[in-house]
């Protein structure tokens, strides 16, 4: 049976710790000392680089919900239900950082923190049915909640692609969310390395926290 | 065995009255306030046209999630779905019957609300009634699809049919949307488009909702 405190996981533990520390600090580093201002916004811009990488973080963490769902449904392992627990948990927590710094640039840039546009709408909704799946965790009928968890977990990571993708094909007029990568590009080259970075050290630390949380929930589940 | 299973369930639903009588209510009052909020208002007719589609989904939401969980509490009641079970039936046949006898109410109820609150609101539709029908159907199918593999969830949770609309709602709105996006549409401009973006993500939706609600129908009554 696999066990998160065998010797050779807390090596791994311990490297992923290590690699999301550096990561995390060398992305700080980048994004307040060595990109320039953005011509337009100024340093307001800069947290462009956390928002990002939080949103890739929470797609992550909505592919491990769902395929922690399938395996517990498919193997009925107790290790899935609480690897699920925690990927909801994790996903809900990136998607409030990406709600809460699209605010800060939101506010800055279009002088309100939201507006009723297509992706910013379909991001607050991620939330909701992230919520609905923390709830029905908190209430649920004890002995059937990690089977119910799984369903409504399936229903919900499959609802995800398809919204995000079918935004994509609103009109443009209705978009005001700025798609830098595909329309405009990154005019400096240490936009595109700092965005990989910060991408690449935001998705480091969600799997150190779906980590922690998961070996959390395991303790918790066996002092019951 | 379907047919058998639609018969028990409607005539359940006929003898008993609960879901009708509670959707129906509460479909009246939210349409009664409605109406008086709007003739309050003093809004001319091309803005009520305008806020017609969000009042009538806003109001089949509110009526539709809290009755809905009604249908399946005589099952859960004394075990009944248990002694469905031994007769050999499979969670799939439950479904679709289910499904269909919520279709059936929902729509019904949901149609009549159309009707009352433009004669309400003295908003013309009865030229475009046909498309609202359609649009209703589709919109009701997506819904009832995952309400009813939702409820019994709710139905075992501390919260019990509370919880329904709290994981039920934030799912559903990619159908709303289509929902509100075609009949703003049909207000309009007097039509339903095919073609258009919310048709098709209204159609995948409920093939999606459908597909499966139908497949994990089992996991969540069965264990």
């Amino acid at each position: 049976m696999l066990s998160l405190n065998s010797k050779k996981l807390s090596i791994v533990e311990n490297v992923l710790f290590a690699l999301t520390f550096g990561l995390v600090l060398y992305a700080n580093y980048l994004v307040f000392l060595v990109v320039p201002n953005e011509k337009v916004m100024g340093p307001v811009q800069r947290i462009f680089y956390f928002h990002v990488g939080a949103a890739m973080a929470t797609y992550f963490a909505i592919g491990v919900i769902l395929l922690s769902s399938l395996a517990y449904l498919a193997t009925r392992k107790k290790f899935m239900d609480q690897l699920l627990t925690s990927a909801t948990e994790v996903a809900f927590a990136f998607c409030c950082i990406v709600m809460i710094t699209g605010m800060i640039w939101g506010n800055a840039a279009w002088n309100t923190p939201f507006r009723w546009e297509p992706r910013l709408v379909s991001f607050l909704v991620l939330l909701l049915i992230l919520l609905g799946m923390l709830l029905l965790r908190a209430f649920g009928d004890k002995e059937k909640v990690a089977i119910h968890s799984a369903v409504l977990g399936i229903i919900s990571a499959i609802n995800v692609p398809i919204v995000v993708f079918s935004i994509k094909l609103l009109p443009k007029a209705t978009q005001i969310h700025p798609q830098v990568v595909q329309d405009r590009g990154l005019r400096d080259p240490s936009f595109v390395y700092t965005m990989l970075i910060g991408m690449i050290a935001m998705i480091c630390f969600q799997f150190l926290l779906l980590w922690v949380r998961t070996k959390i929930e395991t303790v918790k589940q066996q002092d019951r | 065995m379907i047919k058998t299973l639609l018969h028990k369930d409607l005539l359940l639903e006929i003898r008993s009255k609960e879901t009708v009588a509670l959707f129906a209510t509460l479909s009246l009052l939210l349409t009664v306030i409605s109406a008086v909020g709007i003739h309050s208002s003093f809004l001319n007719p091309e803005e009520v046209r305008k806020i017609f589609p969000v009042l009538i989904w806003l109001i089949f939401i509110f009526s539709s999630t809290i009755s809905i969980s009604k249908s399946f509490e005589y099952e859960i009641k004394n075990n009944a779905l248990e002694g469905l079970f031994l007769t050999g039936i499979s969670p799939w046949t439950i479904f679709i019957s289910k499904l269909l006898t919520n279709i059936i109410i929902v729509l019904a109820v949901h149609l009549l609300t159309i009707i009352l609150l433009a004669s309400f609101l003295t908003t013309p539709i009865l030229e475009s009634f046909h498309h609202y029908a359609i649009l209703s159907s589709l919109v009701v199918i997506g819904y009832c699809s995952l309400s009813t593999l939702l409820t019994p969830i709710s139905l075992s949770s501390r919260l019990k049919g509370l919880l329904l609309p709290l994981i039920l709602l934030p799912l559903l709105f990619p159908i709303l949307f289509a929902a509100l996006e075609l009949s703003s549409q049909i207000m309009l401009e007097g039509s339903l488009d095919l073609g258009s973006l919310a048709f098709t993500l209204l159609l995948v939706f409920d093939v999606i909702y459908f597909t499966a609600a139908i497949n994990l129908f089992s996991f969540v009554v069965h264990e």
